[in-house]
């Protein structure tokens, strides 16, 4: 998948959990979930859940840790993607 | 060292996914899991469990300064109706948890006096009004305790996007934390 269709599906996703409409519109790899979109922690796991379900793949708590930024969720999507 | 976390209940409902398992199982240990189906309160349950782990991550993140996000090492145990703890790491925390129908108020401490605690209702949205209310009220709180004039009392955010407290720009040694969430805020003090 490329770069650019990752980032349109993840921002589809994200849209229901945003407080910053600002940061929404800006959105690129380097935002971050709680600090510039202002998701709300508890929605995280919502964010989560519906990633694994738009990309079929399942995300280990590990790395749920560390997806709290758009980068690192395309990192992690991907890296699913390919070796599945 | 404080902490606190109010969720809006009427907020925390849209378009959450609390009533799946895999919610619960991304969230909770088996133990949180257990006392959340314990009985028919399975939504006020998960609110109150949660409330907890983010108050007690707000210590664990901003006065510790350890960021991981991993919301099933914050183990929570319930003690009473309104006590619990924490623990994560070699720490355990206390937390005090409030409710009625609309929130679910926790605030955790550790170590120190634990001085004030509050939770209101907020009649604007938007983020920048929440967060004026938001000082507006620790600044008066603070002026109390201190028997200091709110004008010289500011509050402001260092690198770590911690607030704290300033008496004529001298920054004061008190824990403050503050929470918001749909249409509810608080503050809380501590030494």
């Amino acid at each position: 998948m490329k770069k650019e269709e990752l980032i349109a599906k993840l921002k589809t996703i994200v849209e229901p959990y945003i407080q910053d409409e600002e940061a929404f519109k800006n959105l690129s790899e380097k935002t971050n979930f709680i600090t510039d979109l202002k998701i709300n922690s508890a929605n995280l796991v919502d964010v989560i859940l519906d990633v694994e379900d738009a990309f079929d793949i399942r995300i280990e708590d590990k790395e749920m840790e560390r997806m709290i930024s758009v980068k690192a969720a395309m990192d992690i999507i991907t890296s699913k993607i390919k070796t599945s | 060292m404080i902490g606190n976390d109010i969720i809006d209940l009427n907020v925390a409902k849209i378009n959450s996914r609390w009533q799946e398992q895999r919610f619960l199982d991304k969230l909770f240990t088996q133990e949180e899991q257990q006392f959340i189906l314990n009985d028919d309160c399975r939504y006020q349950n998960i609110w109150r469990l949660w409330s907890m782990k983010e108050s007690a991550y707000k210590i664990k993140s901003r006065n510790l300064r350890l960021s991981i996000f991993n919301p099933k090492s914050l183990r929570c145990e319930i003690t009473s109706e309104t006590s619990g703890t924490v623990a994560f790491d070699n720490y355990t925390v206390s937390t005090t948890t409030e409710n009625n129908s609309n929130i679910i108020y926790t605030t955790a401490h550790l170590q120190g006096i634990y001085q004030t605690t509050e939770y209101f209702e907020l009649k604007q949205l938007s983020q920048s009004y929440q967060s004026e209310q938001l000082k507006k009220k620790a600044i008066q709180a603070f002026g109390q305790l201190k028997s200091v004039s709110e004008k010289d009392i500011s509050i402001e955010k260092d690198d770590f996007r911690v607030p704290k407290f300033f008496i004529n720009q001298k920054a004061q040694a008190n824990f403050l934390t503050l929470t918001h969430h749909g249409n509810y805020g608080g503050f809380a003090i501590s030494y």
